[in-house]
């Protein structure tokens, strides 16, 4: 599949500290590609990169098959984690600024104030905005001159959730209508709710990457199990004592399984029920993002810090 | 070229939206005021003191200080105003990163902000120069002598030497304003550069309606300009420009 974005061996440092420390990674062209990695991780770093606003000390930054250039860089628009806009200039002004710099047609501005719910509000300086106003202006402007690369830096950071809910159905919707998206965040939800791809980056390497559904199913191989009651101490101690079902622990009422090898879901199901345990659901465990996040960089950072 | 052109539409906007710029518009109509009335004053009392031929070097004098001072309000100190204040808040939140991410080259963009506070600052002040000589003339001169007065030099010192002296300051200031953190700095830099030379010009014996005034000023405001074109050259990066910024 042709990839839209390559980073390969990419390295910056800057103050004499290396924030990327070779980071090789890759977008496909439809991937709404997730960014993670804490604060200070080499985030935004790798965004300045990208957009050619770092110069990198090594590697290479490709796009759309081609090493970065101003023409392949027009491909790209984006949104960045100040939003960049001109606090003294109109909704329209804002946009025409932009249209003119890449060339897009003047009434694609009207068309985009209305998809990003601002229409009426063209005439009205930026200065007076509410802060979801101005994200979804800045989503505007990225769009302007219709980029095949979308590249959103935090993108509903500081919003309200109403405004957060707009600017992900939004981010959906474009990601829906053929377009690749990478978005950097560390909202770990936002990213698991949107991303078919992500990478995870701590300081300043990349400690994890691939397709989301796979990382999170890959890290678990066994079942969660929600009973229709709860059940009693005795019962919990009964799984307890039978290593071979694998009782990993209780989540919020759900009993978490990691059967030994050879055990099958149906013998399962049989041992559970000739417990006296009735099942209302089952399914196949699934790491939530959090949790391998949690345990890629807080594990790390305890480690560290137990060590110094 | 189209980044420029639209780069020096917005930051024209942004500029004399911005209340500082109209501060600086303020205070400048203001200070004008006191200068008229003071250099009015001077010429009428040299004037009565002796013949046109006797006192006529020193009304060229008084008349070249006078053009002198209100465009290097207008030319200098406005423009250095207008910009200064949209640069700061521009770089801090983040509006300067956008612009470069587009596709903006910096020396375009450096030479657009400089344009964008030299421009207005001509336009009120070169009328305002050329306002305050017609002023002094037909209120005091014409009066007196029965014809104008207005010697070549001041015309070149005002119409040429000051105004390059304000392009190349708007261009240190803005060029400080993109590559250091407060880009107050810039203006603190014009600051001293003005009363530099405004105090070295004269002290060298230059009278204000003579040639060599105005020989100074052109030279003073190219040297200006070339070095900061030398500096932008070699130092001007958006890497400067990004990681300068001092975030709100």
């Amino acid at each position: 599949m042709e990839k839209a974005l390559e980073f390969k061996e990419v390295r910056k440092s800057l103050g004499g500290k290396e924030i990327l420390k070779g980071i090789t990674f890759s977008v496909r062209v439809g991937d709404v590609f997730g960014y993670l990695g804490p604060n200070g991780a080499g985030k935004t770093t790798t965004i300045r990169v990208l957009l050619d606003l770092l110069p990198p000390d090594g590697g290479e930054v490709w796009l759309f098959g081609r090493p970065s250039n101003p023409e392949t860089r027009r491909r790209i628009g984006f949104l960045l984690e100040n939003d960049g806009l001109f606090d003294g200039l109109t909704a329209a002004e804002n946009l025409f600024l932009f249209a003119r710099l890449y060339g897009a047609p003047r009434p694609r501005v009207g068309e985009l104030l209305e998809l990003v719910g601002l229409k009426g509000k063209e005439r009205d300086r930026v200065g007076t905005f509410s802060k979801g106003m101005r994200q979804r202006l800045a989503l505007a402007r990225a769009l302007l001159h219709d980029p095949e690369l979308l590249v959103l830096d935090e993108p509903t950071a500081g919003l309200d959730p109403t405004g957060q809910m707009e600017v992900r159905e939004l981010v959906r919707e474009l990601a829906g209508s053929g377009k690749t998206v990478f978005l950097s965040s560390h909202n770990l939800d936002e990213v698991e709710r949107l991303c078919n791809r992500i990478a995870l980056i701590h300081r300043g390497e990349i400690r994890l990457q691939g397709e989301t559904h796979e990382l999170m199913r890959g890290d678990r191989t066994g079942y969660v199990v929600e009973p229709s009651k709860p059940l009693s101490p005795e019962l919990i101690q009964g799984l307890c004592s039978q290593a071979d079902l694998g009782f990993a622990g209780e989540e919020g009422g759900a009993l978490l399984f990691e059967p030994r090898e050879g055990m099958g879901l149906k013998t399962l199901v049989s041992r559970l029920e000739e417990m006296g345990i009735e099942i209302e659901a089952i399914r196949r465990a699934r790491a939530s993002l959090e949790e391998l996040y949690r345990r890629i960089i807080m594990e790390e950072e305890w480690g560290t810090s137990s060590q110094s | 070229m189209g980044d420029f052109f639209a780069i020096v539409a917005l930051s024209l906007r942004a500029n004399l939206r911005h209340r500082q710029g109209l501060i600086g518009v303020i205070v400048l109509a203001i200070s004008i005021v006191p200068v008229f009335f003071a250099m009015k004053g001077t010429l009428q009392e040299l004037l009565a003191r002796a013949s046109w031929d006797v006192v006529r070097p020193w009304v060229g004098n008084a008349l070249g200080l006078s053009g002198y001072l209100v465009s290097l309000l207008c030319t200098v100190f406005l423009g250095v105003m207008l910009g200064v204040g949209a640069l700061t808040q521009e770089k801090a939140k983040g509006a300067m990163e956008a612009l470069l991410a587009a596709p903006v080259r910096e020396m375009a963009l450096w030479w657009a902000k400089v344009t964008a506070c030299f421009l207005p600052a001509l336009v009120l002040g070169i009328p305002a120069t050329i306002g305050i000589l017609w002023a002094l003339n037909v209120t005091v001169i014409v009066p007196a002598v029965g014809k104008a007065f207005l010697p070549a030099p001041i015309l070149a010192t005002v119409l040429l030497g000051v105004p390059l002296l304000g392009l190349g300051l708007a261009a240190l200031v803005n060029l400080v304003g993109l590559l250091v953190a407060n880009p107050n700095l810039g203006s603190l830099a014009v600051v001293v550069v003005v009363i530099a030379v405004s105090n070295i010009l004269p002290r060298l014996g230059l009278e204000f309606a003579s040639w060599a005034f105005a020989y100074a000023n052109m030279a003073a405001g190219g040297l200006i300009l070339a070095g900061s074109v030398v500096a932008a050259r070699f130092f001007l990066t958006k890497q400067r420009i990004i990681l300068s910024a001092r975030r709100l």
